[in-house]
């Protein structure tokens, strides 16, 4: 048996030990993927559905005027969800603002976040957070909280604002004159 | 050391966070809601548990030198795994614990248990001393979290207990308390726990 303090046992026990959980959670990661995918892409449809409130909707993604644009629609409506991404406090927040198509006001909003504080950024997911939005007017007075949206997290209430207002900015070529969000170029089906 | 005393010292005498006051973190984070209090302290259980038995089946042959470093290596492979399969099984619940998940890697108490117990006794006692203290943790984060629901949601397992009649917003005289949704009321209520403890339990009383 080696010298357990010397120093060849040493690096070759260290590297062996990662080699060897390197590979096997490699492994695990790479036959986890597709259920990881799979979730991912389902929690996205969820939330395009919550922005719409329409939670039967069938969701597929346009293009309009080189943007990305989803659209949701059961049989007796059709809305048009807009993505709109930004940062928190800790990590990227996202979400999707959905638009009426007859009043140009918003519908609703959901929001997501890759790792906000639990019980405190991470609550822009919650139903009563999109719901601030929704009757407004998709304008610069979209976001018109004076105080913090969520008191505790200042942060993630400020990356909210921007991106909201960003998202509002950067669709603007989507909308006509009168305020109508017009297709302008229809894209491939999802 | 007989199998009673060590539930009876692991769970309430020297209960990780109540009196050694160990993964203090995590238990004012993930305690708003029973049901992520529920599957964060599995998660610590588990992966107590197991890096406290395979550490101990390795003790004799790890070079002293890195001896830290193999732990965090131990360590850091459970939670990962345990990360993995949340992500692929529980995903909503895996987004709520976010990063709380990944740091179970800096959570003393595992980190403790390994180098108190695990490198000096046998796979058994150690196993046992890891999932016991696991459990220790999670109790303290369950019952936190049952107060920090009820009083802060009005729900519990995000089932609605307070009716909705009782609330403001639809003439009642209830309103829910937004203290307990942050994270200072888990401190308080944590503080309540240990003081509770050290009056009944004159052990730890200095």
């Amino acid at each position: 048996m080696m010298n357990r303090n010397g120093n060849a046992y040493t690096l070759i026990y260290a590297l062996v030990l990662a080699a060897f959980v390197a590979g096997v959670l490699a492994w695990v990661s790479t036959s986890l993927a597709p259920r990881r995918k799979a979730n991912e892409e389902a929690a996205k449809i969820a939330f395009i559905r919550a922005a719409a409130a329409m939670p039967e909707a069938t969701v597929d993604s346009l293009e309009s005027a080189g943007l990305r644009v989803f659209r949701a629609m059961t049989e007796e409506d059709t809305i048009f969800v807009l993505p709109c991404s930004g940062s928190g406090l800790w990590g990227p927040i996202w979400g999707y603002i959905a638009i009426e198509p007859d009043t140009c006001l918003v519908r609703g909003a959901a929001f997501d976040h890759k790792s906000e504080t639990p019980g405190l950024g991470s609550r822009i997911t919650e139903k009563a957070f999109g719901s601030l939005f929704g009757g407004r007017p998709f304008d610069g007075t979209l976001y018109s909280v004076k105080a913090d949206a969520i008191s505790g997290a200042t942060e993630t209430s400020r990356g909210v604002e921007e991106m909201v207002l960003e998202c509002v900015e950067k669709y603007a070529p989507c909308f006509d004159s009168t305020g109508h969000f017009i297709l302008k170029e229809e894209g491939n089906e999802l | 050391m007989n199998f009673k005393e060590t539930i009876r010292k692991s769970v309430l005498g020297s209960n990780p966070v109540t009196v050694l006051v160990l993964g203090i973190c995590s238990a004012l984070a993930v305690t708003v809601h029973m049901k992520e209090a529920l599957i964060m302290g599995l998660a610590v259980t588990l992966v107590s548990a197991l890096s406290n038995l395979v550490i101990s089946l390795m003790r004799k042959t790890i070079p002293s030198r890195i001896r830290i470093i193999v732990e965090l290596l131990v360590i850091s492979f459970f939670v990962i795994l345990a990360d993995q399969l949340l992500k692929a099984y529980a995903y909503p619940e895996s987004k709520t614990l976010s990063v709380y998940v990944g740091l179970i890697i800096t959570n003393c108490i595992i980190m403790g248990r390994l180098e108190s117990c695990a490198l000096s006794h046998k796979p058994a006692e150690a196993l046992a001393d890891g999932f016991l203290n696991g459990i220790g943790y999670a109790l303290v984060l369950i019952v936190v979290a049952f107060f920090r629901e009820f009083f802060g949601c009005g729900t519990l397992f995000g089932v609605q207990i307070i009716p909705q009649g009782w609330y403001f917003a639809n003439g009642g005289f209830y309103e829910n308390n937004g203290l307990f949704i942050l994270p200072p009321m888990a401190l308080i209520l944590i503080g309540c726990i240990v003081w509770l403890q050290r009056t009944f339990d004159k052990d730890l009383q200095e």
